[in-house]
């Protein structure tokens, strides 16, 4: 049980923290679906040519978080709508990993990897955790702690306030849009390679979900950890309940978005009636 | 002018982005390329097709220009096609085929209401609660996805058939088609109307003129005692109503089922057509109508491969790329 | 600073017109001006807030060139601006990190450190601070402190404070005993006088000289800045001066012990009641961020999420301002090109705002049976009549299928002026209406409202051009501090000396 509901949430919670930090800096990342998968991709490439983890899961980090800084740098220059421009990746970058998928490996399914020495998934499953907890503390630190967390979240406060001080907000911005990209990359690898394949479509939506759960979060860190755990229970019930009472999968996979939904909604509505209450 | 000479030249990047990436992707460039683009002019199946493929675009780029004249962002195309297309299959096979025309045109209102009923709550949350309508009718829509992908799958489903699809709505109910053997009908004429009429109402009648206000500067629209509360809801509806009914026509004229999937990105589409159109409903018609080419252009040319899917997604991606980068100083106000 | 110049793209006010300006280091140099003389624009130049069509900036002898904020804080010049710029939920040790450059980013944030600095540096110029304080809960003034408390920590040598208040006007007195040189933008006369060493007089965007404060008196200085205005216009608008004003009648527009406006900083009106009459013409001039804003909004009813009617009433004709339709009360707002227009959109639709339930503007067709049929169609030949009439009228440059934005600001104002009256309101309320605008256009504008005045419109009208008041007004309501401190009657020899005396 606590290894598929790290599997499922984990994934997604690393999505989510790079999400998160580039909602803080005043601008948010949608494109998180597209990343992940660029991320999943480059990690079957590099571990395909190199048999190595280290190599895989760093080129899987570095190239979504190329792809992201630069697609956030073209939108400020072109004043494009990072929204409109967002969209476009996460449509652009699926379909473009199919295509290279066809080019280089004359395929367009399942690739599997076939290395000598494949870590088992509980092994790897160990590993990511340990990342995603040493990304999470120190994202943490960083943002509570340090002068640049500081920076980060005052960006997104007031961009003329930051600019008056003497602050760029479009690095701020650039570097959290690229941490994202990176975050995204690492989730991307570690699905590939738990699974000892690429599939298409293998991020399945944890890109949004990751979305999902900075708002189900309530805009907090700690909020993320427990979305994903949230979702990750869920899809857990939502698969023993599938067993038991054979019920059909698909009933369940629109779960997340529909309970994130709900939560919105409801914290919406609670602050409304709050602040009905603060008028005279 | 200046607006034109910009889409031109996103446009010829979109192209040009195209043409690099099939020479680098196609075994025979010249070959794909050429099939890209002579394929829809081919024959009449190929042809009809194309037209076909126009008139759902038409209508979902359409409605979608009204919520971005009001500067609101509905992201929930999807969802609303896909509701208001199994609505429509599922009214047409309960209701009693003797009803002949009036029952397609129940169908239609019908899935148009649900779509409209669909990207009305998003417009109802940013009024009432603030909530981001943008993530409020994407999330709600990829419920909806997964929803409506289950009931196709399960309880609706139509056992006898290979495809997990509902069963096909009688023939009573269908349109009439144009050009046989392809998927073309009048939903074309239904199409043209729905972008001649929107237009009409956003440029020469009050709402549309109220609604561009609202949609270019709302403290303006305060000058002007325009109401806040119903510029913020009617356009989600408008959006909504209009790819309910591309959901319903695409039932009713090609498909004759709710097929699993078979919105097949026509919600993103919508958005890119929009974009291209520069936001006008009327020139909404050429932006389809080159999509539409490229989009049947990219089918017969990679026909066999299970490709085109992709790449008419890179191919999107692309296009909406291109043409936001030419919004400069974008006409959508700050987000909240 | 020399031969600076500045225009703003965005409306076309040529806020600096070959500016120069020296300033000696070690000392506080005093800017001084009316609302619009391009204080502001010039010391946001110096601070690299703005940069300049023209001109060159010098400092210590070297000639700098600054894009951004942060090229000016480097070579030691910092500005605290009147509306400050702050982050909502972050501490007062926060805001001041922000600022402290010497800091890396990984550097961690140890409070015991940061707040000895902050409490070292406070206690120095006995000024109060508390480090932990969220900075959305201060009032503006304290605010300020917390400003000019992060730029000491910066090491700047050369401040610019615009309107400071007086808590923060001491510290800076201290600081120039300690060798660092001040500028102080300011409308306060008597601050002037009390704190310069220098003062600087500017007027429309140019420099009208630098003197001595010591040997300056209070009316010297406020001649200075109002300008050679005794001499009036005698005769210029007969009916402002000549035939009195009947105010035996109603009232048509009563405000009434209103208070309110933006709850987040000092522009706010406090128990304010004014009553105009038919035929007549109230100024109310006062300084700009001190309730004029609030005041047009409260009295017209607009802008509500920003300004916050509290308690009192507006009646416009026994009706509150927002049932009241643009054939009763016309409104020309001081924001032209956010509240007044849609820059994107054509010159006609920008017209047809108010006229848009006019039953003239619409198509109508005729049912079998002769009765008019009306649907909510507007007609094309209608509305291109009613742009050529208002664009004839006020002899506007410029064609009706064009985009606002291709207008000039003059010809923008025209527009929004001829659209007011079109209707023929009986309410006028315009709110800087002539700012930034050339002689000849503000005459065609000024000259239009007097016909529909003399035919019995009352104009209520917000100024901080007390000269604009001395022209076009029959009363002068003055507001200072969000009071109302008199209502004087705008006879012969009333002078813009005596009137910047109450508001100043």
């Amino acid at each position: 049980m606590t290894y598929s509901i790290l599997a499922y949430g984990i994934p997604i919670l690393l999505a989510a923290i790079g999400g998160y930090l580039t909602d803080i800096s005043g601008k948010m990342n949608i494109a998180l679906e597209g990343l992940i998968m660029v991320g999943a991709f480059t990690a079957y490439g590099v571990m395909a040519a190199t048999s190595s983890y280290l190599l895989a899961f760093t080129a899987a980090a570095l190239v979504p978080a190329l792809i992201s800084a630069g697609y956030e740098t073209l939108t400020t220059v072109y004043h494009g709508n990072i929204f409109v421009t967002g969209l476009a990746v996460n449509l652009l970058l699926p379909g473009l990993t199919a295509l290279l998928s066809v080019r280089i490996y004359a395929s367009s399914g399942v690739l599997s990897l076939q290395t000598d020495h494949m870590l088992s998934s509980v092994t790897l499953l160990q590993i990511i955790t340990v990342i995603t907890l040493i990304v999470f503390v120190t994202a943490y630190g960083i943002l509570h702690q340090t002068k640049a967390g500081l920076l980060l979240r005052a960006a997104g406060l007031n961009r003329r306030a930051f600019e008056i001080r003497g602050g760029s907000p479009d690095a701020v911005q650039r570097t959290a849009f690229a941490l994202s990209g990176l975050l995204c990359g690492l989730s991307g690898a570690y699905l590939t390679l738990s699974l000892h394949a690429f599939v298409p479509n293998i991020s399945s939506g944890k890109g949004w979900l990751a979305l999902a759960a900075i708002y189900l979060g309530d805009r907090r860190l700690s909020g993320l950890v427990y979305a994903a755990l949230f979702f990750s229970v869920a899809e857990y019930a939502a698969n023993r309940a599938q067993g038991l009472f054979d019920m059909p999968a698909s009933l369940f996979l629109g779960f997340p978005f529909l309970i994130t939904f709900l939560g919105l909604f409801v914290k919406a509505m609670f602050r409304s009636r709050r602040n009905d209450h603060k008028k005279p | 002018m200046r607006r034109y000479r910009d889409t031109a030249a996103a446009l010829c990047a979109a192209a040009a982005a195209v043409v690099l990436l099939l020479t680098i992707l196609s075994p025979d460039p010249a070959g794909t390329i050429g099939s890209l683009i002579r394929g829809p002019f081919a024959n009449t199946y190929t042809f009809g097709n194309m037209l076909a493929t126009m008139s759902i675009l038409i209508i979902c780029g359409a409605g979608m220009t009204i919520s971005f004249q009001a500067g609101l962002f509905n992201l929930g195309g999807e969802g609303q096609i896909y509701s208001a297309g199994l609505a429509g299959a599922v009214i047409g096979l309960l209701l009693p085929v003797q009803t002949g025309i009036i029952g397609t045109l129940l169908i239609m209102i019908i899935g148009t209401a649900v779509g409209a009923l669909i990207a009305g709550v998003s417009g109802y949350l940013l009024y009432r609660f603030r909530i981001h309508e943008l993530i409020s009718s994407f999330l709600l829509s990829g419920a909806l996805v997964y929803f409506v992908d289950f009931l196709i799958s399960n309880p609706l489903r139509d056992t006898d058939g290979f495809l997990q699809s509902t069963r096909q709505i009688p023939q009573a109910f269908r349109l009439p088609s144009i050009l046989p053997p392809s998927n073309l009908t009048s939903a074309l004429f239904f199409a043209v109307i729905t972008a001649a009429s929107l237009a009409f109402w956003l440029y020469r009648m009050r709402g549309g003129y109220e609604l561009r206000v609202f949609g270019t500067n709302p403290s303006f629209a305060e000058f002007g005692a325009i109401p806040h509360k119903r510029y913020t809801i009617l356009p989600m509806l408008i959006t909504g109503a209009c790819y309910g009914l591309a959901g319903t026509l695409m039932v009713l004229s090609t498909q004759y089922a709710a097929i699993m999937g078979f919105t097949a990105g026509y919600g993103w589409n919508g958005i890119a057509v929009a974009l291209i159109a520069g936001n006008n409903p009327i020139l909404v018609i050429p932006a389809a109508f080159l999509l539409a080419w490229l989009e049947t252009g990219i089918r017969t040319a990679m026909s066999g491969s299970s490709l085109s899917f992709d790449m008419s997604n890179v191919i999107r991606g692309i296009i909406l790329l291109s043409i936001t980068l030419r919004l400069a100083g974008s006409r959508r106000r700050s987000m909240k | 600073m020399r031969d600076i110049h500045k225009t703003y793209a965005s409306n076309g006010v040529h806020a600096c017109r070959g500016m120069h300006i020296r300033i000696q280091q070690g000392t506080t140099h005093i800017i001084a001006g009316e609302n619009g003389a391009g204080k502001s624009t010039i010391m946001k130049i110096l601070s690299g807030d703005i940069t300049p069509d023209a001109g060159s900036i010098w400092f210590k002898g070297r000639k700098v060139n600054f894009r951004h904020p942060e090229d000016a804080l480097d070579q030691g010049i910092g500005m605290i601006h009147q509306i400050l710029h702050y982050f909502p939920t972050l501490t007062v040790r926060e805001h001041m990190m922000i600022g402290m450059k010497s800091l890396p980013l990984y550097a961690r944030i140890r409070p015991e450190a940061i707040d000895a600095h902050i409490t070292e540096i406070a206690d120095h110029y006995h000024m109060y601070c508390n480090p932990h304080e969220r900075v959305d809960h201060m009032s503006a003034e304290a605010r300020q402190i917390t400003a000019i408390l992060s730029l000491i920590s910066r090491g700047t040598e050369l401040f610019i404070l615009d309107e400071p208040p007086q808590k923060v006007l001491e510290a800076a007195m201290m600081l120039k005993q300690e060798g660092k040189t001040i500028i102080i933008i300011t409308h306060n006369i008597k601050d002037a006088l009390a704190y310069g060493d220098q003062i600087t007089v500017l007027r429309g965007g140019a420099n009208q000289g630098t003197f001595p404060a010591s040997g300056l008196t209070r009316d010297e200085l406020s001649d200075l800045i109002m300008g050679e205005h005794v001499k009036r216009q005698e005769g210029h608008r007969p009916s402002n001066h000549e035939s009195p004003v009947d105010r035996s009648g109603e009232p048509l527009i009563r405000i009434s012990a209103l208070s309110g406006g933006d709850l987040q900083s000092q522009d706010q009106i406090h128990d304010v009641s004014l009553s105009v009459y038919p035929g007549e013409t109230v100024a109310v001039v006062g300084i700009k961020d001190n309730g004029l804003r609030a005041m047009e909004a409260l009295v017209t009813g607009k802008t509500r999420h920003r300004f916050i009617p509290l308690s009192g009433s507006v009646r416009i004709r026994d009706r509150s301002p927002r049932q009241c339709s643009s054939q009763v009360l016309g409104y020309i707002p001081s924001d032209r090109l956010e509240t007044g227009s849609s820059v994107t959109m054509s010159v006609t639709d920008n017209i047809m705002i108010n006229m848009r339930n006019d039953t003239r503007c619409l198509s109508t067709w005729s049912l079998p049976g002769g009765r008019p049929l009306l649907l909510p169609i507007f007609s094309r030949r209608a509305l291109r009549e009613l742009t050529e009439r208002i664009i004839s009228a006020f002899r506007i440059t410029g064609k009706g299928d064009h985009p606002l934005e291709s207008l000039s600001g003059g010809n923008i104002q025209k527009l929004i002026t001829a659209r007011a009256l079109y209707q023929d309101p009986e309410v006028l309320v315009c709110a800087d209406i002539s700012w930034g605008l050339d002689v000849k256009t503000r005459e065609t504008l000024f000259e239009a409202i007097d016909q529909h005045k003399r035919r019995g419109m009352a104009v209520l009208f917000f100024t901080s051009e007390v000269s604009t008041a001395l022209d076009e007004a029959d009363r002068i309501a003055i507001l200072r501090h969000g009071r109302l401190t008199a209502v004087l009657d705008n006879h012969r020899d009333l002078t813009a000396k005596d009137i910047g005396g109450l508001m100043l």
